[in-house]
């Protein structure tokens, strides 16, 4: 981050291969729209590059990088009228024959149980099982308390579990 | 009879554990890892939560690649260092630029005032919109400065 701080182009180019990736996603969760989810994380980076001087290391970067786009996608579900279930058309894949199929189509299904979950239960989710990020991570970047993290975290699981669960039989048949 | 309850109490939390971290004793709290694994290698109940969670954690983990970053989005990262300058760095002048830029500052607010004076006393009171002298007064002074702890802000 020094580096960066001092305008090297080729350690912040590292640091986008290192970091795009997670917050990506997490963005793409939570705004259920690709494009508006990489302007997100477009718009993160930025506003990193921009103020590298100023930074200072009081969280881990990526913990950091997440808020930014965290409150970016917040500011973004804010900003607009719920989600028509054609924002999800661009993260659906092209068809494709025999068991990749199934296991597409059945990973397509999970991904949109997950995007039907309440906000702060997606995000927390989002955070935590996919992005590995700590319960004391996620809950700073949520601004919750570790109890609350929890909380949203079994409900959101619960509900997976539930709608989830005709998927379960067929992984364990 | 104690331990029977105290078993229960820990499975008990670690339903609740695993209602939330799922099967991954690395996503749990530190200080109750140790209690987990204990009981995992000696409660069969304990084992069937395990289970069933680590079900739930196997399905999820089948997400779509297409939540991975396009490869039109990492050249458009990539493009920020040279489309972009640094803010601070072009704020922050060396020492000697800041005596031209408090000479450049008072320059411009000078003009301001003559050619403020000079308009036409018919202008709008309620015309609020900057000038170009204002503007010139505003990037050398300090305002841009409290934009900076603005941004500051964010990232904090």
């Amino acid at each position: 981050m020094e580096r960066v701080a001092q305008g090297d182009a080729e350690a912040f180019r590292m640091l986008t291969e290192r970091h795009a990736p997670s917050v990506t996603a997490h963005a793409k969760r939570m705004l259920r729209d690709a494009s508006e989810a990489e302007d997100m994380v477009q718009e993160a980076f930025l506003r990193l590059w921009k103020n590298a001087p100023t930074y200072r290391a009081e969280a881990r970067l990526g913990t950091f990088l997440h808020r930014i786009v965290h409150n970016l996608c917040v500011d973004g579900l804010r900003a607009r009228k719920p989600a028509s279930p054609d924002a999800l058309d661009g993260l659906v894949s092209e068809e494709r024959p025999s068991r990749e199929l199934a296991v597409r189509t059945r990973a397509q299904r999970v991904h949109d149980e997950v995007s039907l979950l309440p906000e702060r239960q997606r995000a927390a989710l989002s955070l935590v099982h996919f992005e590995g990020l700590t319960n004391i991570e996620a809950a700073e970047i949520l601004q919750v308390s570790v109890d609350a993290l929890e909380s949203l975290l079994a409900r959101a699981r619960r509900t997976l579990k539930e709608r989830l669960s005709s998927l379960a039989g067929e992984q364990a048949g | 009879m104690s331990n029977q309850i105290n078993q229960e109490m820990s499975l008990s939390r670690l339903s609740t554990l695993v209602d939330s971290y799922g099967a991954h004793l690395s996503r749990m709290p530190e200080g109750e890892r140790g209690q987990v694994e204990t009981l995992l290698s000696r409660s069969r109940e304990a084992q069937a939560l395990w289970q069933a969670a680590a079900q739930l954690d196997a399905l999820l983990d089948e997400e779509p690649a297409t939540l991975t970053p396009s490869a039109a989005l990492m050249q458009r990262l990539q493009a920020i260092p040279a489309e972009e300058g640094q803010l601070a760095q072009v704020i922050r002048l060396p020492r000697r630029a800041n005596v031209w830029a408090s000479l450049a500052a008072a320059a411009a607010l000078l003009l301001g005032v003559i050619t403020g004076s000079q308009q036409d006393e018919g202008m709008s009171a309620e015309d609020d919109s900057a000038s170009l002298s204002e503007l010139g007064a505003l990037a050398f002074s300090g305002e841009l400065v409290t934009d900076l702890g603005q941004f500051e802000g964010d990232l904090e």
